[in-house]
């Protein structure tokens, strides 16, 4: 029997009069899960709530087994066993890559100077940082940055990593280092997370999530999510008639999400990004800015 | 320039990894000095009564401004500080021994600076306290810009409306230093309370 990593029961939250997610149930057990939907959809705001970062407007959030949304006990149970990397780190840029990672163990509970010293090492080598870990931070590069901080949240292993759109300003090598790192994760704990890259989703995740305007439209294993397009991508010499999306492809021809074929056009294997743009229909086309 | 100060003999290594999170905590020292030399200056061109005046204007007002200094410089990482399970209310409570550890010898050389001053130098510590506590009680729900602004212009204010017949009259008479005591402690209760609050953002512990 699998323990969940955690469970979410009916929590929703509201900015204001402005209701960022709708009441949402979820549990959360190992491996890595994507979480995908247009700007504005609530992704952030979900991870935050896991993460801890701020509390529901209502229902209940448990992680490890601890209540979130308990007491503070409870919650700073639950705090040890979460590494979180929110979307946008302001980084005190005169701060060392190796000061800044140390402070944040610190207030992780690493006490021992020595462990503490030596985990730090091991999450900056983890990320490619090994050899900058005595550069200011304002002297690294927007993608090693985005690496830097995302080797705060590998501290200790935590049970639950919590990433919003970790790939962002990585290079290809990079994702696929991060992919290699976080699959590694799958195993023994839960990996969340969001992004706009659905070959991250495909290469990486067991399962996706869906959501849009705040509520969940899909809730599965990645599989699944492909197989909701089946039979409705094509490719040929003209897009489908009626099509959600379509572009000429490497090899000149035409690929065509949805809509109707016509005369030379044949079924391919759908991919998540053809079953993404098919379930979101226009908004996944202009995704609306709004609250995240 | 002065830097943050040497983690002090004897103190826990995590708290050190804290306190010298250069340069997280360097702005309020910076603040602080330079408020020093700049009171100094001003102190040595206007006549004893105005500086008297200067000097309780702006002595209360260097720890609680250098306490939403350090705020500034680490709220970049603040959605990251929020999630871990480190105290918070161990995080205020070294960031303003931090900060008062700058601030309070720096106004304490500024009363120095002032002929016959006297005991007056010591008059500002309440007021001080005061606002330092309200501070972080008002740093629970506004950012640091802003609260340094609210606690600046607010105390600049009422210096300047009780200040008319005596200055020494509103820092140093007994009735306003037990105000100061009193609103010290309802701010200390206000921010308790905010720190446990679990509605409020990244919870406390």
């Amino acid at each position: 029997m699998t323990t969940a990593t955690a469970v979410l029961t009916e929590v929703a939250k509201s900015y204001g009069s402005t209701r960022a997610l709708e009441p949402t149930s979820l549990t959360l057990g190992t491996g890595v899960v994507g979480l995908l939907g247009p700007n504005g959809a609530g992704k952030s705001t979900l991870l935050r709530l896991l993460a801890t970062s701020m509390p529901p407007s209502s229902g209940t959030i448990a992680v490890a087994g601890h209540a979130v949304t308990g007491t503070m006990a409870e919650r700073t149970a639950a705090r040890r066993v979460i590494g979180y990397l929110p979307q946008e780190v302001g980084f005190p840029r005169g701060m060392t890559t190796f000061a800044f990672v140390d402070y944040i163990a610190v207030l992780k509970e690493w006490t021992d100077r020595g462990s503490r010293h030596r985990e730090v090492d091991r999450v900056l080598d983890l990320v490619g940082l090994g050899d900058r870990r005595t550069k200011r931070i304002r002297t690294l590069s927007g993608g090693q940055r985005r690496r830097l901080a995302l080797s705060q949240a590998f501290l200790g292993d935590p049970r639950l990593i919590v990433l919003d759109e970790p790939t962002t300003g990585l290079d290809p090598e990079q994702r696929a280092s991060l992919r290699t790192i976080l699959s590694s994760r799958a195993g023994s704990g839960t990996v969340v997370v969001a992004t706009h890259q659905t070959e991250d989703v495909a290469a990486l995740c067991d399962r996706v999530i869906v959501l849009v305007d705040g509520r969940v439209l899909f809730d599965g294993p990645v599989g699944e999510f492909i197989a909701t397009a089946e039979g409705s991508v094509w490719v040929g010499p003209s897009a489908t008639d009626g099509h959600r999306a379509s572009w000429r492809t490497g090899t000149g021809s035409i690929r065509s999400v949805g809509g109707r074929p016509g005369p030379g056009q044949a079924p391919t294997p759908a991919t998540v990004e053809d079953a993404y743009l098919l379930m979101l229909g226009d908004r996944a086309l202009t995704a609306q800015g709004a609250v995240a | 320039m002065a830097g943050p100060p040497a983690a002090p003999a004897g103190l826990p290594d995590a708290d050190a990894v804290v306190l010298t999170a250069s340069p997280a905590l360097r702005l309020p020292w910076i603040l602080a000095v330079f408020g020093a030399l700049v009171f100094t200056v001003a102190a040595a061109i206007v006549d004893a009564r105005r500086g008297e005046l200067l000097y309780l204007v702006v002595a209360p007002l260097l720890p609680a401004l250098g306490v939403a200094a350090a705020y500034d410089s680490t709220d970049p990482i603040r959605d990251v500080v929020d999630t871990t399970p480190f105290s918070k209310f161990r995080i205020t409570m070294l960031r303003t021994a931090v900060v008062a550890a700058a601030s309070i010898p720096a106004a304490l050389l500024l009363g120095l600076a002032i002929p016959d001053i006297g005991p007056m130098a010591f008059a500002w510590l309440l007021p001080a306290l005061a606002l330092t506590l309200v501070s972080l009680a008002l740093l629970t729900w506004l950012t640091a810009r802003v609260t340094a602004a609210v606690v600046g212009a607010g105390w600049v204010a009422l210096v300047t409306v009780l200040a008319g017949p005596g200055a020494r009259d509103l820092a140093w008479q007994p009735p306003m230093q037990l105000v100061y005591a009193l609103v010290a402690l309802a701010a200390a209760t206000v921010l308790l309370v905010r720190l446990g609050n679990p509605r409020m953002q990244g919870g406390s512990a």
